[in-house]
Parts: C-alpha cells; sequence; structure tokens
C-alpha cells in the first residue's frame, strides 16, 4: 500500500535521503528543460518561448494520471496524501502577486536556485528578496492573520467542488492540456515567424 | 513538435479510459469476518504507558489525537492536557486517518480496549491505549511517590509533573488532590511547501 | 531537452514522491524555513517572538519538517550537476541587452520580495501549490496557479524593456 511512508514502511532517515534524491532529480529536469534561465522563463508572458507552460502541464498531467490510475486500482490510498487546505481568496492574491514577481524577478523560487546553480548573478538577488518577502511577511501576519486564514475551505478537491467523477475531471484536463499545447506551439511559430 | 505529435496518442489513450472508468460506487455493505475479527481481538492490544505519554504531549513533536471517553461530567472536571471527548460508539466517526497518532483512554482501561478494537479492526495501525488510564496519569505522572522513582529519573519525572500541575509526594498519600489544568498548545500536523 | 519529455521526467518524479512519501514537491517553505530558523537565533524578542516565523523554526520541530530543506538541497546540486554537464555553466546577469545591469539586479530583488509575500499568502509556490496541488486537483491550487499566469502577463507589457 502507498504512500509507503505513511503506512510507515521506511523511517525518517531514509525518507531524508530520498528527499535528496527526489530533489537531484527535480533539479536536474528543471535545469535541463532550460528553466534556469530567466530570459527563458519570462518568454512565456510575451509569448515568444512557451517552454514554462509545457513543461509545467506536462508534468501536471503526467502525474494526475499516474495518481489517478495508482489510485483507480487501489495501490495509493490518497486520503493519506499531504493536501494543502484552500483559502480562496488569499490564494487568488497570493496568486496574483507572484505572477507579478515572477516578471519582474525573472524566477520563482525553484528557478532562482537552479539560476543560482547555472551562475546567474541576477538569481541570488532574487533569492535575497525571497528571504526579505518571507520575514516582511511575518512582520504584518499579526495584522492580516485573519485575513490570511479566512475565506478558508478545507480540504477541497475539484472532483469534490465540482461534483464530477475523479477520473472524468483528469481526463478533461489531460485533454484540454494536450489541445493547449498544439495552441502553444502554433503562437511560438507565429511569434517568431 | 514531432515528440509532442508522439506522445499526443498515449496522453490521450489515458484521458479517454480515465472518464471512462467505472465509479467508485457505494463500499458494498460489510460483510463480519469471523476470521478477521478473531486475529485482530486475539492480537495483543499496543499501549503507551502514562509517562511516555506525557513525554509525547510535553515534547509535541508529533500530531496526535489524545482521545478521553469518559462522560462529559467527569472530563469538565479533568481531563489530560490537549484531550479530545468522545463517547465509545462515535470513536469510528471522527475525522481521524488510518496512520495517525491515536491515544485512548478512560478511568482505567476498559472502554480503552473497547475502541482500540473498534479502530484496530478497521485498519487503524497507530493506535495504542494508555496503560492504567488516568488512575495511573495520576498515580504516575502527577502525583507520583518519591520512593516509587528510580533515582536517575528523579529529575525528569519532578519537571514532567510540575508542567502538568502536579507534584512528586514524599509519602503515598491519597491521590484525590486537584489539579490546576494546564494548557498546552497542540500542534496540528502542517503540511509546508 | 525537449519541453514535453522534460515535463514528463518530472512528473515521473513528483509521482514518485507522492507514491513514496505521500507529498509532492515544494521550494518555498524551505525558504519560508531557513529565513525564519535564522532570524529565530537573533536576541531581539521582537523577532523571535513572532508568531508567524515561530511556526516554521526548524530548531524545534520534528525530522519530517527537514524533508523539504533535504529535497532542496538536492535541487540544487542537481541543477548544478546538469549544467555543468552541459557546459551551461556561465557567470551572467540575465536580462535585455540594452537594460543596465545595476536596475536588472534591483528588479530581480524586488520581485524576489514579491514571491516571498506571495507565496506565503498562497502556500507555497510554482512547485508546492502549482506543480503538486495541480496534480493532486487541489481546488484552491488550481485558482494559484490561474492567478499567476493572470498576475504574470497583466504585469508582463510594465516590465518589458527589462527583457528585450
Amino acid at each position: 500500500m502507498a504512500p509507503l511512508y505513511k503506512y510507515q514502511l521506511f523511517g525518517a532517515d531514509v525518507s531524508l535521503l530520498l528527499a535528496v534524491l527526489i530533489g537531484l532529480a527535480f533539479g536536474f529536469f528543471l535545469e535541463q528543460a532550460g528553466l534556469g534561465n530567466s530570459r527563458k522563463l519570462v518568454a512565456q508572458f510575451y509569448l515568444t518561448d512557451m517552454t514554462v507552460f509545457k513543461v509545467m502541464f506536462t508534468a501536471i498531467i503526467t502525474a494526475m494520471l499516474g495518481l489517478f490510475y495508482a489510485s483507480a486500482t487501489g495501490w495509493v490510498n490518497l486520503d493519506l496524501m499531504d493536501f494543502t487546505d484552500t483559502y480562496l481568496l488569499p490564494q487568488l492574491i497570493g496568486g496574483l502577486i507572484l505572477g507579478v514577481g515572477f516578471i519582474v524577478g525573472g524566477y520563482c523560487p525553484g528557478t532562482c536556485l537552479i539560476g543560482m546553480a547555472t551562475g546567474s548573478r541576477d538569481a541570488v538577488y532574487f533569492l535575497t528578496g525571497l528571504f526579505a518577502g518571507v520575514l516582511a511577511f511575518g512582520e504584518v501576519y499579526p495584522w492580516i492573520s485573519s485575513w490570511v486564514n479566512g475565506t478558508a475551505f478545507g480540504r477541497l478537491s475539484l472532483p469534490a467542488f465540482f461534483g464530477i467523477p475523479y477520473g472524468f475531471i483528469v481526463g478533461s484536463i489531460v485533454l484540454a492540456a494536450i489541445a493547449c499545447f498544439y495552441l502553444a506551439e502554433k503562437i511560438e511559430s507565429r511569434m517568431n515567424a | 513538435m514531432t515528440i509532442l505529435k508522439r506522445i499526443t496518442p498515449v496522453f490521450v489513450t489515458l484521458a479517454l479510459v480515465a472518464m471512462l472508468w467505472p465509479r467508485k460506487d457505494a463500499p458494498a455493505p460489510k460483510t463480519f469476518d469471523e476470521a478477521d475479527f478473531d486475529s485482530v481481538v486475539s492480537e495483543k492490544i499496543n499501549s503507551i504507558s502514562a509517562v511516555d505519554l506525557a513525554m509525547f504531549i510535553k515534547n509535541q513533536s508529533n500530531a496526535y489525537w489524545l482521545i478521553d471517553l469518559r462522560d462529559s461530567v467527569s472530563f469538565e472536571e479533568y481531563h489530560i492536557p490537549t484531550a479530545l471527548r468522545s463517547p465509545l460508539k462515535s470513536v469510528i466517526s471522527l475525522p481521524t486517518r488510518i496512520n495517525d497518532h491515536i491515544f485512548l483512554y478512560c478511568d482505567q482501561e476498559q472502554e480503552a480496549v473497547q475502541a482500540y478494537e473498534l479502530l484496530y479492526f478497521r485498519g487503524y495501525f497507530n493506535v495504542r491505549i494508555v496503560s492504567g488510564g488516568l488512575k495511573a496519569w495520576r498515580s504516575e505522572v502527577l502525583f507520583p511517590s518519591k520512593s516509587s522513582i528510580p533515582e536517575n529519573e528523579l529529575t525528569d519525572r519532578e519537571s514532567l509533573s510540575k508542567f502538568f500541575g502536579g507534584n512528586v509526594l514524599v509519602e503515598a498519600t491519597s491521590l484525590d488532590q486537584t489539579v490546576k489544568p494546564v494548557e498546552i498548545k497542540s500542534k496540528a500536523a502542517k503540511s509546508g511547501c | 531537452m525537449n519541453p514535453y519529455l522534460a515535463g514528463i521526467g518530472l512528473g515521473l518524479v513528483l509521482f514518485i514522491s507522492f507514491v513514496t512519501m505521500g507529498q509532492g514537491l515544494g521550494v518555498s517553505g524551505a525558504i519560508a524555513k531557513i529565513s525564519s530558523t535564522a532570524v529565530g537565533n537573533i536576541p531581539v524578542d521582537h523577532i523571535r517572538n513572532n508568531e508567524y516565523l515561530q511556526d516554521y523554526n526548524l530548531a524545534h520541530s520534528r525530522t519530517e519538517s527537514w524533508w523539504i530543506l533535504f529535497e532542496v538541497i538536492g535541487l540544487f546540486i542537481g541543477g548544478y550537476a546538469s549544467a555543468r554537464m552541459a557546459g551551461r555553466r556561465k557567470k551572467v546577469v540575465m536580462k535585455g541587452e540594452s537594460f543596465p545591469v545595476a536596475s536588472r539586479l534591483q528588479l530581480a530583488f524586488w520581485g524576489g520580495l514579491l514571491m516571498g509575500i506571495g507565496s506565503r499568502l498562497g502556500r507555497g509556490c510554482t512547485s508546492g501549490q502549482a506543480l503538486t496541488g495541480g496534480a493532486l486537483l487541489n481546488a484552491g491550487s488550481w485558482v494559484f496557479l490561474i492567478a499567476i499566469f493572470i498576475g504574470g502577463y497583466l504585469m508582463a507589457g510594465m516590465v518589458k524593456r527589462q527583457w528585450t
């Protein structure tokens, strides 16, 4: 039965070793995709290079399909999966701020580390900004905590929200993503013509 | 583009199969399997000593459920800090997950054992009863007699009993002392990302 | 590497993380933990007693909280090794050709600051929310994911000079 760790099939020490290995592979694929390069990252928002979208959504649909089949066949117990609670408004505003930070700073937290690893100096400044942002947030947290923890919906998944079967949503998202990939290819070639 | 064309049929097939996957029906009515029941009930019951439980609560190093199975009057009068009251029958409908740390206690052990079997039979594998129940909690954690504690553990046990609002007794007197309830902020499992 | 192949690779890594650990990938959580732990030891009560940062202080937390930190260390090494193997390591400042270096570095800092705040509001970043929550069909993550793209596209025109 999986998730293996949640069923105590291995302990905390092994989990940390696994963390490093998973991180290694994570960093490898990000760098290989070219996502350590901020110019390539922001090109997503000027429609000249849609790599961010392609990599991100291929990863999402791959993992999503894997999870669906693993749980549909009873191999993975999804109830034990860590699942962040939904806080609608803070997440909406947080996403907008993050998007603005992305285009202004040129990275996201993961890709900035890759940028640093490949030698980009702007990534170091970005990382410093990240630390400052977290501390600034901690500083104002007492005043905004009720809003930050407001509009809470708990453990809310899309199938539960829409009342549509899990497999149907997964399939629809995968099909939509594939269609968007073809669209992205078309936009790219038109923008670079 | 050629790669996209090559992966498209794979993703589309997986998506369509996922969409047509039969919905999980409502779970079939449970049939009572005597052999299952026998093997669960004849297993040794997992327990935790009152002192170990006290350390666990004090350190707050793991998320847990501490469940008090007594009636509400006794619960209001005194309960182990961070405990949650639940009647025996409702234990199975708490929002617990099968890998959660669950500690059960009552005045002594009877109800805790019953609740243990209810949960254990349903696959919960981290359930423990508090050996000796609340009686042991009083006589081992809150008001242990000095003579019952090994020399080298004395200071630890003293601070432990002070932490929970009791104290080590030099002579074994009656255990009817009243305890001032202590406030402990219980740490819920936090998913970080 | 072809973006679709890299995406499949990344998706498989994410899937392996789900199956083994029961959790996805994350980065901003590690950033929050490092910064909180670092300032947690500054002997100024105002900072030390900050309730938000205290929650992320690694000094008094269980082993599981260290997971994301180890994963991020792996991420950095993985990125470094990959760039090294491909001969892509180069000391540069990434920007549009005519944009001044100092301004670019300043904007990088402010962008990072915004993202630090945004990731705390959204409970994660592109990895922890968009990728992980996206694959789990987490409703909040999908709201967050769409908001990221909206925010980026809305702002793109205003900082175009930086990148072209």
